[in-house]
């Protein structure tokens, strides 16, 4: 198989700080309302009475998402003008602002609201890992960013067999879906347990 | 080669590469990529990488960020990528890498401007620098004449670093003085009560946490307020990775405990105390404390330690066994109080006590209440309790720890003026100076001369945004006569800036020379040279010359600045430095690589030295000892008549504005309200950042029970008021908060409407001001409240 | 409703309006040979053709891009659907030529018209498919393609069985009876179709629960207004009016007929904006 580059997110320890979020609006100067990359929090359990006590099971965790660069991505598949492409090379689902029309569909089948629409352009904006990071050497800015270095970047299957992760995880889309180039070391209690559609 | 990569920074890249392995492989992973494709020029470049710091009050040590410039402009911002022994890369948190934001933001002020409209009503017009200084130095010459030094203050701010403020209290040294202040509004109890316990504070230093089994984090929460890598969070972060089981106390699920907690246990605000109390009767009752070390190590504990003439059953363990007030201090005693189960209680007091080293570790926001002063000298008696202190991967029950490295300073002179009020007590003396005494906490003075009537606010929000109950600020600030006149000196347009009479425009750290210190109380101190980034925006000028231009109008500008710039002065400060300490940088290498990071790699143990031999290595206090009874605050409290408030040993003492107040007053107001440091924001700082309005908009959080029961739903809006005032904000409504508190995190700017009522979510709007009975310090986390839908 | 959805909502409703009433018209034209007879309703299917494109312009955030919009035909349906929409008003118009040139005999035309139709009935298979292949698990499921035939059924019946009303005396009651088994059948396709994207709902996680939970919560109105509009137009309003034209009460006849494209109409526009609003996107 070709090459596909990839992250990892070692979700264990996040603490939500968002830095990578801040990180990469920077990087593109986005405006507020679009992000390339973002950190969700998922929170379950609840709380009981306990004569004066409260009893509680609530956990609670983020995760850092931006595009996954997914093997089989949705967003390709709707463009209507190719617009939305993956870079045979590396693997890198990149958007071609100058064909894009803004139609949105991508915005629409992507499980994980990565391609973001920009109303001063009336056309869609996306991670394209820092594509001019990587012509230049460094690492894209949120792999750089985060303060306890918990994101990595990298050929997805060495990622993988280095430090594990999975991509189904109790808040993101099953990853059958796309097939996400996305390994997460995932919180307590996060596993196998996407949500979304069951895709059988 | 990217043509503004000069061959240092090139080499720093290989550098990067060569650091794999410390930051978790990366480098490896990328089939040599940074290297491989490094002479493939990317975009166009940008002219130069300006290292920088960021230098906001977090409390964390000032992380490094490297600013893109081009065409004068800062294009991007990166951060530091090395990993060096002991000093993980200081990567800037989220609010370090929104500093485009804060620099380019609209509310920048423009130009120096005098008070028109009324004072607070926020209408000025633009007046000429020369101008400026005289009016401030007439009105600070016509005061001191008037009312004495005394009547001159500076106000507390934490808005920019250390050194760069020094010019206001060097020119008002040479003027005779001013006021002083002592504690802050971050730490006053803990810095004020700690040394009771230990003379000296001190605390094992991060890097020691990868050695404790078991982390207690007491009102601990290091990933929002000082997020950067290599502070606080990096540390426990390293304990949980290294097997340390982690647990939190905290009425939030915070952003730490949702990062590291095996266990949170969410407690009722205000209430710690009572669950030290309870852990330390389950020690007591089952026989798990370590007698020895106590009886060696400290006194009050028991009836025999105590000092002479302390009455009788005024030990610690007697008032935990209820000998003095009848009242045992057990797990269901506490249970009602805190809201903990007593399982639970009992559990934890069980695991603290038999798990070998346990580092048990408070932070700050547990002392901003009501009594401060317990919880801070409460959990070092668990840590005594359990024989930790002086012990690798334990600890002394204190914050986080330090390493001690030297101080850089300028040189502000003496201040002729020894009187000194608590931080927190200015706009009382605003409003009746003269009648302060040290009863109510007046030092080195039997009373003032006068009150305030000139203050000086550089780099700060506390004239009303920060400070405890704005309304009455409001009206105090806004009566002309009380205080005469007020220089405010900012970078952008905040709520305090509305009560300037002098409105000076600031120029940003990224746009002056400065030089700071990173704060503290972290691992790996360190120092940093700021040299401007980009031209400075706008018609500012820095505080030195403002202080040189006032000096001047003043009659004393060669005394006052000796001729030199401001770059001489701190090159005078950083040899002097370098004289004293091996290794440090001249300026010139300074200028090169702008940080100094300290040298030290082994774990500090606090107080090792006094536990291997208590008799050579006494500690600080009266007896030498761990004084878990203080006859200095015993003393202290008669004299003050208020020692039910402010005991010789730590206890619960309930807060007036708490779960055990007056019963009428919970009725109608049953939310106990606190506001957390948030990580979109540090104290007032970024508060008009976009960027971080969508990280984290502001609002209150309720737990979903309390939302329900008053048909809230998330996103409403919302009334939150008491008796002091009221807020229009929005709800979050989220599992992750105990019911019956309500969260609304502290810095938002303060913005009345019409009807005085706040509607952007400042918690200072319904706080109390009310000073703690010891260190008269600010009780911000200690209200009640009730909220409704709007 | 979001404001941004109009531009779809009015795009889907014309060219499924269109292409419904193009194929029901052609059907009850089809042994027709009078010019007049041949030519009814062609204008009306044109003119909401060219409303339905105007405002899926609208849509886009770049128009001037929208010549490249067909060069994905190997994955996106929404390529598709641009050259089918192009399509089938290529061929209306070729076929409205032929209409009133009378060109041919009409049996070729007849057979233009099969072709124009199978074009329009694949659209909306296309249209539907666009909904299809997105992350919402509402729209994910075999009802939105029924949903959206039937709203074409629908329309198109109602719409030809009340033109046919309007030219008086022409019609035989006889004539018109497959028009109102036709509209009623279409009815019970979309109830059909209801029904099974309700029970679809259930089984198909979270976010589709969710959007069942907004059905029949904040927008339930919606949900009986779709519901309770278009049947009583079909199966109420039109059997009315037919059995008011067999009786020849001629005079409450025009009146029935406009009521009823009105509720059928009304009907499925507020199903529509129901779809819409009620989509839940998957995970973030
Ligand atoms: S994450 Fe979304 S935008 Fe990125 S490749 Fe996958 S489907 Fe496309
Ligand atoms: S920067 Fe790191 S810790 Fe912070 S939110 Fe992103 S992944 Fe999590
Ligand atoms: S942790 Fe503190 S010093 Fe570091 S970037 Fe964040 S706010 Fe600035």
């Amino acid at each position: 198989m070709a090459k596909q580059l990839g992250f990892h997110v070692d979700a264990r320890f996040c603490a939500g700080c968002k830095t990578c979020q801040i990180a990469c609006k920077d990087r593109s100067s986005l405006e507020v309302g679009q992000l390339f990359r973002k950190v969700v929090k998922h929170e379950e359990g609840g709380w009981v009475k306990q004569d004066d006590a409260w009893v509680t099971n609530v956990t609670a965790y983020w995760l850092s998402v931006s595009c996954n660069h997914c093997e089989n991505p949705a967003c390709v598949k709707v463009c209507p003008t190719g617009a939305m492409h993956k870079r045979a090379e590396d693997g890198v689902v990149m958007v071609d602002q100058s064909r894009c029309v803004g139609c949105q569909s991508c915005v629409w089948a992507c499980p994980y609201d990565a391609p973001q629409y920009n109303p001063d352009l009336g056309k869609v904006g996306k991670c394209d890992l820092c594509a001019d990071r990587l012509a230049a050497g460094q690492r894209p800015v949120c792999v750089d960013a985060c303060p306890y270095q918990l994101l990595s970047f990298g050929e997805i299957d060495k990622l993988e067999a280095e430090k594990g992760g999975t991509a189904a995880v109790a808040g993101l889309a099953d990853p059958k879906r796309t097939q996400p180039s996305l390994r997460i070391n995932p919180p307590k209690g996060a596993i196998n347990a996407a949500s979304g559609r069951d895709l059988k | 080669m990217r043509p503004d990569l000069s061959r240092r920074s090139f080499l720093k890249w290989s550098a990067v590469v060569g650091a794999g392995a410390a930051i978790g492989g990366v480098a490896a992973t990328q089939g040599g990529l940074i290297e491989g494709t490094a002479s493939a020029a990317g975009t166009p470049a940008p002219v130069k990488v300006v290292p920088q710091q960021c230098t906001v009050n977090c409390g964390g040590y000032s992380c490094a960020l490297q600013l893109h410039v081009q065409d004068d402009t800062i294009v991007r911002v990166d951060t530091d990528q090395m990993d060096r022994p002991g000093f993980p890369a200081m990567r800037g948190c989220l609010r370090g890498r929104a500093t485009r934001q804060f620099v380019y933001n609209p509310d920048r002020l423009k130009q120096p401007m005098k008070r028109v409209g009324k004072r607070g009503e926020g209408k000025f017009e633009p007046i000429t620098w020369d101008e400026a200084y005289t009016l401030i130095a007439t009105n600070l010459d016509r005061i001191i004449k008037k009312h004495g030094n005394q009547a001159v203050y500076v106000q507390y701010a934490s808005g920019t670093d250390g050194t760069t403020r020094t010019p206001v209290t060097r020119l008002l040294n040479m003027m005779g003085g001013y006021l002083n202040y002592y504690g802050t509004y971050s730490s006053a109890c803990y810095n004020w009560a700690g040394p009771y316990t230990f003379g000296k504070l001190e605390s094992n230093s991060g890097d020691d946490l990868v050695n404790s089994k078991l982390v207690v984090l007491f009102a601990n929460n290091s990933a929002e307020t000082q997020p950067g890598g290599g502070n606080e969070f990096y540390w426990q972060m390293q304990a949980k990775k290294a097997g340390a089981k982690v647990i939190v106390i905290d009425p939030r699920l915070s952003d730490t405990s949702k990062a590291l907690a095996d266990e949170w246990i969410p407690i009722r605000p205000t209430t710690d105390n009572a669950l030290m109390d309870a852990m330390a009767y389950v020690m007591l009752t089952e026989n798990l404390h370590d007698q020895a070390f106590l009886d060696k190590y400290t006194i009050g504990f028991d009836e025999k330690t105590l000092p002479a003439g302390a009455p009788a059953n005024s030990s610690y363990r007697s008032y935990v066994m209820g000998l003095a007030d009848g009242v045992k201090k057990t797990p269901e005693w506490a249970e009602k109080i805190t809201g903990v189960p007593r399982n639970t209680i009992i559990r934890l007091a069980r695991e603290i006590a038999t798990t070998k080293p346990c580092a048990l570790i408070q932070n700050l926001g547990w002392q901003r209440h009501a009594y401060g002063e317990q919880p801070v000298r409460g959990l070092p008696v668990l840590a005594a309790m359990t024989g930790n202190i002086g012990k690798s991967g334990g600890g002394p029950g204190l914050r986080d720890g330090r390493k001690n490295a030297p101080s850089i300073s300028l040189p502000a002179g003496t201040n002729p003026v020894k009187a000194s009020i608590s931080v927190f007590q200015w706009h009382e003396a605003i409003e009746r100076g003269t009648e302060l005494r040290p009863v109510d906490g007046l030092l080195n003075a039997p009373k003032l001369d006068s009150n305030i009537k000139f203050i000086w606010n550089y780099g700060g929000n506390t004239l009303i945004n920060q400070h405890s109950d704005t309304g009455r600020t409001h009206k105090v600030l806004a009566d002309e006569s009380l205080c005469e006149f007020i220089v405010v000196h900012d970078v952008m347009m905040t709520p305090s800036a509305r009560y300037a009479d002098v409105l000076l425009p600031d120029a940003t750290s990224y746009e002056r020379l400065h030089l700071g210190r990173g704060s503290t109380n972290v691992q790996g101190d360190r120092f940093y040279l700021g040299v401007p980034a980009i031209t400075p925006l706008h018609d500012i000028k820095t505080n030195y010359e403002v202080c040189s231009g006032v000096a001047e109008k003043l009659g004393i500008g060669p005394k006052f600045t000796e001729g030199k710039t401001w770059e001489q002065w701190l090159k005078e400060a950083v040899s002097g430095v370098a004289a004293k300490t091996p290794g440090f940088p001249t300026w010139e290498q300074m200028l090169k690589d702008p940080i100094y990071r300290g040298t030290s790699t082994k774990p500090v143990i606090a107080y090792e030295a006094f536990i291997k031999d208590p008799e050579k290595n006494k500690l600080a206090t009266p007896s030498g000892k761990i004084e878990i009874y203080s006859a200095a605050i015993a003393k202290l409290a008669q004299e003050r008549g208020n020692a039910k408030e402010l005991p010789a040993i730590p206890k619960y003492v309930p807060a007036w504005e708490g779960p055990n107040a007056d019963p009428a007053l919970l009725e109608k107001y049953p939310l106990q309200l606190l506001g957390h440091h948030t990580k979109r924001r540090v104290h007032s700082t970024h508060d008009n950042n976009k960027w971080m309005e969508e990280v984290e908009q502001q609002a209150i959080t309720l737990n979903e029970l309390d939302a329900a029961e008053r048909g809230i739903k998330d996103g409403d809006m919302v009334k939150v008021w008491n008796d002091r005032g009221t807020i229009h904000v929005v709800c979050r409504v989220a599992k992750g908060i105990m019911p019956g508190v309500a969260d609304l995190p502290q810095g938002a700017w303060f913005t009345p409407n019409k009807d005085g009522v706040d509607i952007r979510g400042n918690i200072n709007t319904i706080t109390k001001y009310h000073p703690t009975p010891g260190a008269k310090g600010n009780p911000q986390h200690t209200n009640l409240v009730q909220v409704a839908k709007l | 409703m979001n404001m941004h959805d109009l531009p779809l909502i009015i795009y889907t409703l014309c060219l499924q309006s269109a292409v419904g009433i193009y194929i029901v018209s052609r059907m009850a034209a089809w042994t027709e040979t009078s010019k007049a007879k041949r030519m009814r309703h062609l204008w009306l299917v044109g003119g909401l053709g060219v409303a339905g494109v105007i405002a899926s312009a609208l849509h886009m955030g770049y128009p001037w891009n929208a010549v490249l919009t067909m060069s994905n035909l190997g994955t996106s349906w929404l390529s598709r659907e641009i050259v089918l929409t192009v399509s089938f008003g290529a061929a209306w118009l070729i076929g409205l030529v032929f209409e009133s040139k009378e060109a041919g005999n009409v049996e070729t035309r007849n057979g233009w018209s099969v072709l124009t139709s199978l074009i329009g009935f694949t659209l909306v298979f296309a249209m539907s498919m666009i909904y299809r292949t997105t992350a919402f698990p509402a729209w994910e499921h075999a009802s939105t393609t029924f949903g959206f035939y039937a709203t074409a059924g629908l329309i198109g019946t109602a719409v030809v069985f009340a033109g046919q009303l309007f030219q008086k005396g022409e019609e035989e009651p006889k004539a018109l009876l497959p028009l109102l088994i036709g509209g009623v059948a279409m009815l019970a396709l979309q109830m059909m179709a209801v029904a099974s994207h309700g029970a679809y709902l259930g089984t198909a996680g979270p976010e589709a629960a969710e959007t069942a939970a907004l059905i029949a919560g904040p927008y339930a109105v919606l949900q009986w207004a779709r519901v309770a509009l278009t049947a009583i137009g079909a199966a109420i309003f039109m059997p009315l009016a037919w059995r008011q034209w067999a009786q020849k009460k001629v005079t409450s006849v025009p009146a029935l007929a406009g009521a009823l494209i009105a509720l059928v109409v009304l009907g499925e526009l507020a199903g529509r904006v129901l779809f819409y609003a009620s989509r839940v996107k998957i995970g973030l």
